[in-house]
């Protein structure tokens, strides 16, 4: 009987021994896993910091496509579904809004877990705990502001898809609900006094979210919305800020001066622009895309914006490498002594050197892209200051803001007469918007803007018109009617999303 | 874990330390003899030992050469003192403090048919319950009757088409995978394939999901089931969940209980057998020859050229005129290269041969009994290139150290080497390459063939530059069948210790460890001589080297309990708990540009193309419960209890509980039909039960983090994969009606059921999710995804009939057929059907739920158009369409307009446009029956075996048809396209030549086809030498038989092989893509056994 008393209690103490659930957590040797993650400041940083790389990895395929092509200023060689107003919902390439989601995970995900880092690191102070919330504000109110301009209604999503606890199926929010939640996201960050000036390294400081940053797009963001009050009360707080650490405009109207806003870049007029950095093998195909001979090229100047660039350089007739921008910033030609017959247009901003016939070298191929800097800024408040009222004295003070940009690019003042009404100053300062921001990823959302707003107040004479003018790749009576639909100035929702997402619902005009 | 082995371990070597602690010391001697020739001899070598009275083997010695012997006593309780030898009568006699015990042997000629009789005890199922007792459906064969006399090199070759509702799908060449599946497929993603346990040890097959080789055709190193088939005794299948359930969920598939051979007392026998079969190839389906391929390909693109206009035809005509290739040009410096009439596929096809033999020996006497065997099997293939060579070797030893305790150790090793060509593509290849192009040099003075290959095959050659995508083309396949490979070398070591301990009477514990070790070697290597591309091309003598190995620990402890009351209650009762742990670690590396074929190997050089490397684990543990209660012999209640824990799920879900309850009746054992004579059993059985599957892979819930680079100075890691907290156990319910019928002392037997399995949150493999979650970079993928429902309903039967036996004669049957309907019932959320594409040979595919999977849609297939006015098209009453103008309109092809000899769809809405809105469903892949039967006679020591086997009402895609009939690129077609439409009248369904133009060859219904076939899988003729002759020759017996294999099959199918694998994941389409087909064997041999 010992012995049997022995079987049994061997039985039942190995059965003890196994019966641990521990023995079944099996974690992966070869990965970091989440519960393992969010230990410091630094696992905060390096999340955040990766949603600026999606950011910037988006640049040429995303933020320059959308943000110019359908405006028409500047083309694709090779055709392209957006400037022709073609986008089909199987054209997932062009209709994808991943990878803006993707940035807003990155947001959500720091926003939900950068206090378990704190948790657990004492050095991670309160302050810097705020001060990440404020960029991961940022980028969430920047990634919608994108997502709105595009698609204007998108699921609105807060949460953090680290697990599956919060369902996949998340049905469209209105523009407005998208606005609002931007706008709360900005002021959610500001409120904290947190948001940082300056960072320890310039690049840090012009490409991660400072303040300024916030401020300006917030400007942006109420300019779209029509709140013109708001909108220029954040241009000031760029424009008078007292800090030693505000951007400012650049105001030298040397070409060099002119030049350095793009190379080197980092200027102090920027606010916050995507960073590559050639030493750390970062770079981009900007000087490709927008050159004049390399094999790979894939956007020129629409004829028509050629021409005006053309006219600008009247003004300077007497000394036309004083042209700053048209010269640097707009358009290059061989022989800028002979630029009267030029008749294909490049963006000399990424392509060029600082000299006006070197060009970049594979070495310089890291121009950075500026998402905002003090022009932008001016001209916002410029906008602001027509649309808010009919004050003569607000007008005069917006072709003001105007002049100061054209006169640091030695180009005649616009000036200001009283016969001007709403329609004339909205003119002058979506020209100079196209002019000075060529190629920054601006122009359709600025003729959006002034096309929608007011209820389609201006929708012939911004939108439509300017679209048929510049844009040549399509038919003009196919641009007219397309645009006759309100629906199909946005994108549609990609094939694929609406099948993964069974609460969504196709923009109309794709039906 | 290894805790709990070692622990084991411990507890066995004390029990058996524990036989050997002596307690006293007395004495006892004495002499031994043996009567020979009526005279008393002493016996030398007689095994005298001291047990217990529950045979405990206490203390024991053999005789001297003077048969004397002496041995210490121990102390205390009452012993036996126990003399043996082989072929001896063995004496007992009671230790009363004897000092000296005499004893003369006999000789005992009995003790063989002895232990026959004792080996014909009920047979009882792990659990302890016999065949009568058992609930629930299974099937039990036995491998003797088949291997002896049959050519498989596989167990699933041996068992297909025998076992109702087991569905076997061979494949053609040597050492490739076969499909096996019961009852159908029940899971989308996970795995399918059936539980395989070896002496009560669950045989894990599957190496871990994160198996990586960058190069691998992971079907291709799918494991073999490294056992011979002429070591197996028995195979049962388990088919409905309740009978699964004691294996745990893995065994929610259906499991085959494999039981090898083990040792039996008695005289050591050997058995030699050895067995030669010969592969013919069947007839080759016939392609144009040069002249025909040269004719017909300037017809196409004349064709083309017409159709397309004159003025936009300068292309094709400068094409037409201006290819040396398909123009006589003797000035052309390959002029006589391509000019040749090849057959390029009676190059890499061979008729080849397999040896198969094997030895084994065992014997034993009352303490222990062995087998040993070792088994050698040579298979050639039949396409150049393919082989596989494999030694299996076993050891068994049984150990009785009393009545109440036995050991039992088996060890196994095999050695397996599988010899492929790079790619499984050669064939195709073969048949799609040029036939005007020789595959060698052409001797300019003699006209005659080099040895040395030609192998010319860039972008400027008439049929292109090497293609790596989809299946790779454009390369020599003679080159690629003799000199590149791709290697597959396992070795797997299994080892397996069991203790059995009776510890009162009807309580037994029994408890093993086993443990497997598998590894891995592949090998590939691609010559850049077979692809022609340049060195600096990452496919320029590609090679690769891969490693994995796997260990797989298992130990179960388990307690069985069975007792009966007056013979009225009867209970077996059934505790165990068991575990399993799968470690798994791979790597690869692949190289590109080594410079000679000689320095394949990754480490001369060259440039890497990858390298790769994992490491996985998983876990389970399971405690399972089972009791089985018999009222009066004929009710029987069954239920078991199944708690399973899985690593691969998370905390929250980590634990299943999956329940099942049978019920059987013996109708016969009632008062109203115990009268009935002829009826020997009438068996009604019900039974429900569930069963889970958990996601394969090391931790695939788990989420997590990965660095994607720097944001200038700044690291960025990003969240990569989801944590999917979710995650649960994909459930399946199963119920199995049946009844089971025996006749006239079961002459004759019957088997029916009816099943209904539905499995329910489907484990969705890599799903994609919205990409507002944030995925992107990862495609919006998670790893797994619970969703769907599918249901698998079916019936079978079996048919066993002894027709006639008589002291000479015996003749008997058996047929089964089995029906299995497989049905989306839920369409899984996220399930993305993939998109049609509207062109040449593609077929659009629909998931509708509540349809049965595997359904094909297409256009259907009217013919050609014979004239111009058949081109019109036509409204729904027949009456031709016109525009504005009153002007016929002509139909299109999509965008091209048919002209005549144009393939003429039905255009079912009346568009006048073929296009999406014209296709319909025109067949499914799934068979309707599937099955087996044959006859054996008996006449003396001659036996005649035949079998069938059979699957009906399957449809297919014959693309290997489709390519051959196509006429649109510069593959070499069948002879079929002889045939094809060159001027109106001409009687033809083949439409005319277009040289990469028009849709000719939309998917349709020409394309798809029946399927079915009755094959006659085996007929064998088998003679056994009678007694006499084999004791003259000192043997016990000599069985020599003649089989033939897969000689016949009745198909209406016009491929070459009705027998084509089915697609594993549901949203891909059934093709036959002229894989190897099936060759006929013809096999010689002979088995000796003394």
């Amino acid at each position: 009987m010992k012995s049997i008393k022995h079987i049994l209690l061997t039985v039942l103490l190995l059965a003890a021994f196994s019966s641990c659930n521990g023995w079944l957590e099996v974690i992966p040797q070869d990965k970091q896993t989440s519960d393992a993650y969010w230990n410091s400041q630094e696992d905060v940083d390096a999340v955040l910091t990766s949603g600026y790389l999606y950011l910037r990895n988006m640049t040429i395929s995303y933020l320059i496509p959308l943000g110019e092509l359908r405006g028409g200023s500047i083309y694709s060689i090779t055709t392209n579904k957006l400037q022709s107003f073609q986008v089909k919902p199987t054209d997932e390439s062009l209709c994808n809004w991943g990878p803006f989601y993707q940035i807003v995970n990155i947001a959500n995900v720091v926003l939900a877990d950068a206090k378990k880092a704190q948790e657990k690191d004492d050095t991670y102070e309160d302050e810097e705990l705020k001060a990440h919330y404020c960029e991961a504000y940022f980028l969430r109110a920047l990634s919608y502001f994108y997502l709105v301009r595009n698609w204007r209604e998108v699921p609105l999503i807060t949460t953090a898809y680290e697990d599956d606890s919060h369902t996949y199926n998340v049905a469209k929010s209105s523009e407005a609900e998208i606005i609002k939640q931007i706008k709360s996201d900005i002021l959610a960050a500001l409120n904290t006094g947190a948001a940082k000036e300056t960072y320890n390294t310039t690049w840090e400081t012009k490409g991660r979210a400072t303040k300024w940053a916030l401020d300006a797009l917030m400007a942006d963001v109420c300019l779209w919305s029509e709140d013109y009050s708001i909108a220029i009360q954040y241009c000031d707080n760029l424009m008078n800020a007292h800090s030693g650490n505000a951007p400012a405009l650049m105001t030298t109207a040397t070409h060099a001066k002119w030049f350095s806003m793009f190379n080197p870049g980092n200027s102090n007029e920027s606010i916050f622009e995507l960073q590559w950095e050639y030493q750390e093998n970062q770079t981009n195909t900007l000087p490709v895309l927008f050159d004049n001979i390399n094999t790979n090229k894939k956007y020129q100047l629409s004829s028509k914006l050629l021409e005006e660039f053309k006219l600008e350089y009247v003004y300077t007739q007497d000394n036309v490498l004083e042209a700053v921008r048209s010269l640097y910033g707009g358009f290059f030609t061989e022989n800028p002594l002979t630029w009267e017959s030029a008749t294909n247009g490049y963006v000399w901003k990424y392509c060029g050197s600082q000299t006006l016939t070197d060009k970049r070298t594979a070495t310089y191929y890291d121009p950075n892209f500026i998402l905002y800097r003090m022009a932008d800024v001016f001209l916002m408040k410029a906008e602001a200051l027509v649309l808010k009222s009919d004050s003569k004295a607000d007008w005069k003070e917006a072709i003001i803001l105007v002049d100061s940009i054209r006169q640091r690019s030695n180009l005649e003042k616009w000036g200001f007469s009283d016969d001007y009404n709403e329609e004339d100053l909205l003119k002058k300062i979506l020209y100079e918007r196209r002019m000075e921001l060529v190629g920054e990823g601006k122009c359709w959302y600025d003729l959006l803007r002034f096309g929608r707003r007011s209820n389609n107040k201006y929708k012939t004479t911004f939108l439509v018109d300017n679209v048929t003018l510049y844009n040549r790749q399509a038919g003009e009576s196919w641009l007219i009617s397309v645009m006759s639909n309100d629906d199909a100035l946005f994108l549609p929702v990609s094939e694929s999303e609406l099948k993964a997402n069974s609460l969504l619902v196709q923009n109309p005009y794709y039906y | 874990m290894n805790r709990k082995i070692v622990g084991l371990m411990i507890f066995m070597i004390l029990l058996a330390s524990q036989v050997l602690q002596a307690q006293g010391v007395r004495y006892i001697k004495g002499k031994v003899y043996e009567i020979i020739n009526n005279k008393k001899e002493p016996s030398t070598g007689v095994n005298v030992v001291i047990s217990t009275e529950q045979n405990r083997l206490l203390i024991g010695t053999i005789t001297n050469s003077m048969g004397e012997y002496s041995l210490k006593v121990p102390a205390d309780d009452a012993y036996k003192v126990v003399f043996s030898f082989i072929g001896m009568k063995p004496q007992t006699f009671r230790y009363t403090g004897q000092t000296e015990l005499n004893v003369t042997m006999e000789e005992d000629a009995h003790s063989l048919s002895d232990v026959v009789i004792t080996e014909q005890r009920q047979v009882k199922s792990e659990m302890g319950i016999t065949m009568r007792e058992q609930t629930s459906a299974t099937q039990k064969i036995n491998m003797d009757e088949i291997v002896k006399n049959l050519p498989v090199a596989s167990v699933e070759e041996a068992l297909q088409g025998r076992m109702s509702g087991v569905d076997i799908i061979a494949s053609g060449d040597p050492g490739a995978k076969s499909s096996i599946r019961i009852r159908g497929t029940a899971t989308l993603n996970s795995n399918s394939d059936p539980l395989i346990v070896i002496n009560g040890v669950p045989y894990k097959t599957k190496i871990n999901d994160s198996f990586n080789f960058s190069t691998a055709n992971q079907e291709d190193y799918a494991d073999m089931l490294n056992i011979s088939p002429t070591d197996i005794e028995t195979i049962e299948v388990l088919k409905d969940a309740a009978s699964t359930a004691v294996y745990g969920t893995s065994g929610a598939n259906g499991v085959l209980l494999i039981t090898t051979k083990k040792g039996v007392k008695g005289n050591t026998h050997f058995t030699i057998s050895s067995k030669e079969t010969a592969k013919i190839e069947p007839n080759a389906i016939p392609m144009l020859n040069g002249d025909q391929y040269v004719a017909f390909i300037q017809d196409a693109i004349w064709n083309t050229a017409n159709a397309q206009g004159i003025a936009n035809s300068a292309d094709y005509l400068k094409k037409l005129f201006d290819t040396p290739e398909i123009n006589y040009n003797p000035d052309w410096r390959y002029f006589d290269e391509y000019n040749a009439n090849t057959d390029w596929l009676s190059y890499i096809k061979k008729n080849a041969f397999i040896s198969d033999n094997s030895f084994s020996m065992s014997g034993g006497g009352d303490k222990a009994t062995y087998r040993f065997s070792i088994a050698q099997l040579n298979e050639g293939g039949t396409t150049v290139g393919t082989e596989l060579k494999r030694l299996t070797t076993s050891l068994n030893i049984g150990y009785s150290f009393s009545d109440k305790l036995k050991v039992n150790a088996d060890f196994a090793y095999s050695d397996a080497d599988k010899k492929a060509p790079w790619t499984s593509s050669v064939r195709a290849e073969a048949l799609s390459k040029m036939p005007n192009k020789s595959p060698f040099w052409i001797d300019d003075q003699t006209g005659l063939a080099t040895d040395k290959y030609f192998t010319r095959q860039n972008s400027q050659e008439f049929q292109g530059a090497f293609n790596s995508s989809s299946g790779s083309s454009n390369y020599h396949p003679i080159i690629m069948a003799n000199e590149s490979y791709s290697n597959t070398k396992q070795k797997e070591e299994n080892m397996t210790f069991r203790l059995n301990y009776d510890i009162l009477s009807g309580l037994t514990y029994i408890g093993y460890v086993s443990m497997k070790f598998n590894t891995a070697k592949y090998r590939t290597f691609l010559p850049q001589s077979a692809t022609d591309v340049t060195i600096d091309n990452t496919y320029a003598n590609l090679s690769s080297d891969g490693y994995s190995n796997n260990l797989a620990l298992q130990s179960e402890n388990k307690l069985l309990y069975r007792k009966n009351w007056n013979q009225m209650h009867n209970i077996v009762a059934t505790v165990l708990w068991r575990t399993s742990q799968s470690v798994s670690s791979n790597y690869s590396t692949e190289i590109y540009g080594a410079s000679s074929a000689g320095m394949s190997d990754p480490v001369t050089g060259g440039s890497i193309k990858s390298l790769g490397s994992s490491n996985s684990e998983v876990r389970t543990l399971s405690g399972i419960g089972n009791f089985n209660y018999t009222l009066m012999d004929r009710y029987i209640l069954n239920g078991t209890v199944n708690y399973e824990g899985n690593s691969s799920l998370g905390n929250a879900n980590r634990w299943g509980l999956f329940p099942s309850l049978g019920f059987a009746w013996h109708a016969q054992e009632e008062d109203f039909l115990k009268d009935v004579e002829w009826l020997e059993q009438l068996k009604f059985r019900a039974s429900i039960g569930q069963s889970g599957q958990a996601p394969s892979g090391t931790a695939p819930y788990v989420g997590t983090y990965k660095s994607i680079g720097q944001y200038v100075t700044g690291e960025a890691i990003t969240p990569y994969s989801m944590q999917l907290n979710k995650l649960k156990w994909e459930s399946s319910t199963e119920s199995d009606f049946g009844v089971d019928l025996g006749f006239f002392n079961n002459q004759l037997t019957m088997t029916f059921d009816y099943y209904y399995k539905y499995t329910d949150d489907l484990l969705q493999e890599k799903v994609t999710i919205p990409s507002s979650a944030g995925y992107n970079d990862q495609s919006n993928k998670i790893s797994y995804f619970n969703s769907g429902a599918l249901s698998n309903r079916g019936w079978e039967y079996r048919i066993d009939y002894e027709i006639f036996k008589n002291e000479d004669w015996m003749l008997s049957s058996n047929f089964n057929i089995n029906r299995n309907i497989n049905t989306i019932e839920t369409l899984p959320e996220n399930l993305i059907e993939s998109v049609y594409k509207f062109s040449n040979g593609e077929y659009a595919q629909k998931l509708i739920a509540g349809t049965p999977v595997g359904s094909f849609f297409g256009y259907k297939y009217d013919g050609v158009y014979q004239n111009t006015e058949e081109t019109y098209a036509r409204d729904a009453e027949g009456n031709v369409m016109v525009n504005l103008f009153d002007d016929p309109i002509v139909m299109k092809n999509g965008k091209y307009t048919c002209y005549p000899g144009d393939a003429k769809y039905v255009d079912l809405n009346n568009d006048g446009i073929i296009n999406e809105k014209d296709i319909i469903y025109i067949g499914n892949s799934m068979p309707l029956v599937t099955g087996g039967g044959g006859f054996n006679v008996k006449y003396k020591n001659l036996s005649v075996t035949t079998f069938f086997h059979y699957r009906l009402g399957q449809k297919i895609i014959n693309k290997a048809r489709m390519e051959s009939e196509s006429m649109y690129g510069t593959d070499n077609q069948s002879k079929a396209v002889l045939r094809r439409w060159r001027n109106e009248g001409d009687d033809t369904t083949i439409p005319r030549a277009l040289w990469n133009y028009g849709l000719n060859y939309l998917g349709s219904d020409r394309f798809v086809e029946d399927c079915s076939f009755l094959r006659l899988k085996t007929l064998s003729v088998s003679y056994n030498v009678p007694k006499n002759v084999c004791k003259k020759l000192y043997t016990n017996s000599i069985n020599i038989f003649l089989t033939g294999y897969d000689m016949f099959t009745w198909t209406n199918y016009t491929g070459q092989d009705p027998e084509v694998s089915l697609p594993t994941g549901i949203k891909d389409l059934a093709f036959d893509n002229a894989q190897t087909p099936r060759s006929r064997r013809f096999a010689a041999g002979i088995s000796v056994n003394f």
